[in-house]
């Protein structure tokens, strides 16, 4: 989600709790911020991911290295 | 203490809004008060007076009574309390023993008490109806209503009239046959029983049709005997027309319809009874062969209206279905029905106001979705703004699916494989139950409070939540509205425009309906949110 407070400040953040007056999200900084939506210019759920994209620092034989590590990822 | 509730006090209790005399406030349930003195201009000013914390976790759907400066309510499992209503503390407390286990459907509800001049009435979990002394807290009589090992209960507030106190049973889920049934205010003894599901020889029984002789999926020839009918919630009471009316649940099985061919009157239906002696005056059935679990189990709210230039003695009812309906509730007549959020089970109504039903093809979403547009929560009428208020669930969709089930007793007997209608398979969805984090989001569904034009349910404005309401309503003479919702916010709006007056976060879901009371001249609301009772009133 994107934020832009009435002073202009933006917070992007993943949206963790929100009902009909607050959001509750950890910002890019893993910082938990709480707002009002009174208080936002602007408030708006993301269709794309913050994420930056690897699609072109990965080729596709990096990706398939990367998938079968993590698939052979095991809890303790 | 305070002076005896006759039956005179009940039939006026509209006029005595300093109490909290029935569960939606007066005979025509429309949780409606005469007090004014917390207003538009002053809410803001609302703070919290004093709190009561129950001592069992879980929904608390208690609506409370008020009389003379005292309150009583009942919290879970089923005791009853007796508390000061100026302060919170404790006179006494009742606590009925349960029988060993419940089947119950959908927790350890009760949503609160009748009162008949010095004694309570509370119905139980184990299906048994007990009397009350009101100034003590001793029970005066017990009587056993229904059998719980069948899945027998009783979660309503019962309702008192003239000399008797009206109740029915839920436990639709477990293949129960329903009914409403009156008992003897003083001795508790069975005056009067009306079925719900009509028996052989009963008017209404050739809609629990035969099995086809051929047939590739299950029937139920015997499916009257547990084809449900519950009643969950308050019925009203029009002593004029000497008429109780109550709204009648779903069908057994819940949803899987083929395997009971027929309307399968009277569930999904209000039906109207003749309060000396159940005898059925008319019906009008919402929902026939329904196969979505669109229990009419709403609160019947009378109202008298202004129809086309001629007075009408109307009933107004949003119903789980996703419809608005106006009821001529002298003679049951459909006058009118439109729909307040979305719908797809059905198309238009023909001239009698059956509905044309367009059932979906498998895999395919229905709305509104199996929780319904609204659903027992109650609703309020005001007849100062002519507005009908509704607690709604939007945007709300279920793929639904039936499955044959056998009855067995005690067994739960819904036939369901339904799937939630979600953006994303495996999202969260709404339910009955949530913990502080909203982990479903509006592409789900969404809560509202909706005001209806209630003469032609034309939206007049809506009130948005982002998570989905089981609050009931509560308005005021003075054009407040009071409610909560899912998120824990309790909330004064303006009944003519529903522009946010004030809000308390309190913190967990408020499931009940809000009352209000005066006591030493000062008007309190009160709600509750998780285990707390909260009382607000003006600051000094």
């Amino acid at each position: 989600m994107r934020a832009v407070t009435r002073d202009g400040k933006v917070i992007n953040g993943r949206r963790l709790n929100e009902d009909t007056y607050t959001v509750q999200l950890m910002d890019d900084q893993e910082r938990l911020v709480s707002l009002a939506k009174a208080d936002l210019r602007d408030y708006t759920i993301l269709k794309t991911s913050l994420m930056p994209s690897y699609k072109d620092t990965l080729g596709a034989d990096d990706l398939a290295d990367l998938v079968a590590y993590l698939l052979s990822l095991k809890g303790r | 203490m305070h002076a005896q509730v006759g039956s005179d006090r009940l039939l006026n209790a509209a006029k005595e809004p300093r109490n909290w005399l029935i569960y939606s406030g007066n005979y025509f349930s429309n949780r409606h008060s005469l007090l004014s003195q917390i207003t538009p201009a002053n809410a803001k000013n609302l703070e919290l007076k004093w709190m009561y914390q129950a001592a069992v976790a879980g929904n608390w759907q208690t609506s409370p009574l008020v009389v003379d400066g005292i309150m009583y309510l009942t919290q879970r499992p089923n005791d009853v309390v007796a508390l000061d209503a100026k302060t919170g503390r404790v006179f006494w407390i009742y606590r009925h023993r349960l029988a060993p286990s419940q089947i119950v459907c959908c927790g350890a509800n009760n949503r609160g008490l009748a009162i008949l001049g010095d004694t309570l009435f509370m119905g139980t979990l184990d299906a048994h109806l007990i009397a009350i002394d009101a100034r003590s807290g001793r029970p005066l009589w017990n009587t056993q209503v229904a059998d719980s090992k069948a899945g027998y209960s009783l979660t309503l507030a019962p309702l008192a009239v003239k000399d008797k106190v009206i109740v029915g049973v839920g436990g639709g889920e477990y293949g129960i046959r329903g009914f409403v049934a009156a008992f003897e205010a003083r001795t508790g003894k069975e005056a009067w029983r009306f079925s719900t599901i009509p028996g052989p020889g009963e008017a209404g029984f050739e809609t629990w049709a035969p099995c086809p002789p051929k047939t590739e999926t299950f029937c139920d020839s015997e499916a009257w005997k547990h084809g449900g009918g519950s009643i969950w919630v308050t019925g009203s009471f029009d002593p004029a027309l000497n008429l109780t009316y109550w709204g009648v649940g779903n069908a057994g099985p819940d949803w899987n319809a083929d395997q009971r061919p027929g309307d399968n009157l009277y569930t999904d239906s209000v039906v109207a009874l003749d309060a000396d002696t159940g005898r059925l005056k008319w019906h009008y059935q919402f929902t026939p062969h329904d196969r979505y679990d669109y229990d009419s189990v709403q609160i019947p709210v009378l109202a008298d209206l202004n129809w086309n230039g001629a007075p009408l003695k109307a009933m107004l009812w949003a119903n789980r279905n996703g419809n608005f309906y106006v009821l001529d509730r002298a003679t049951g007549k459909f006058l009118l029905g439109r729909p307040f959020v979305k719908v797809n089970w059905m198309s238009t109504f023909d001239g009698r106001g059956r509905p044309i039903q367009t059932p979906q093809p498998a895999g395919m979403p229905t709305w509104p979705g199996n929780q319904g547009g609204t659903n027992w929560y109650s609703p309020s009428y005001s007849p100062h703004t002519g507005f009908f208020y509704v607690p709604a669930w939007e945007n709300y969709a279920t793929i639904f699916g039936g499955t044959p089930v056998q009855y067995q007793e005690g067994r739960n007997f819904g036939g369901g494989a339904n799937r939630p209608y979600v953006a994303v398979p495996g999202a969260p969805s709404p339910g009955l139950r949530r913990g502080p984090i909203n982990n479903w989001t509006e592409a789900a569904a969404t809560g509202a409070v909706l005001a209806l034009d209630a003469k032609t349910g034309e939206l007049k404005w809506k009130f948005e939540m982002t998570d989905v309401t089981d609050s009931g309503i509560l308005t005021t003479a003075s054009d407040l509205l009071f409610t909560g919702g899912g998120e824990g916010y309790f909330q004064a709006l303006d009944a003519r425009t529903g522009a946010l007056l004030w809000k308390a976060s309190l913190g967990a879901q408020i499931v009940n309906g809000p009352i209000t009371y005066e006591v030493d001249g000062k008007q309190y609301v009160a709600t509750i949110s998780g285990i707390s009772l909260c009382a607000f009133a003006l600051r000094e």
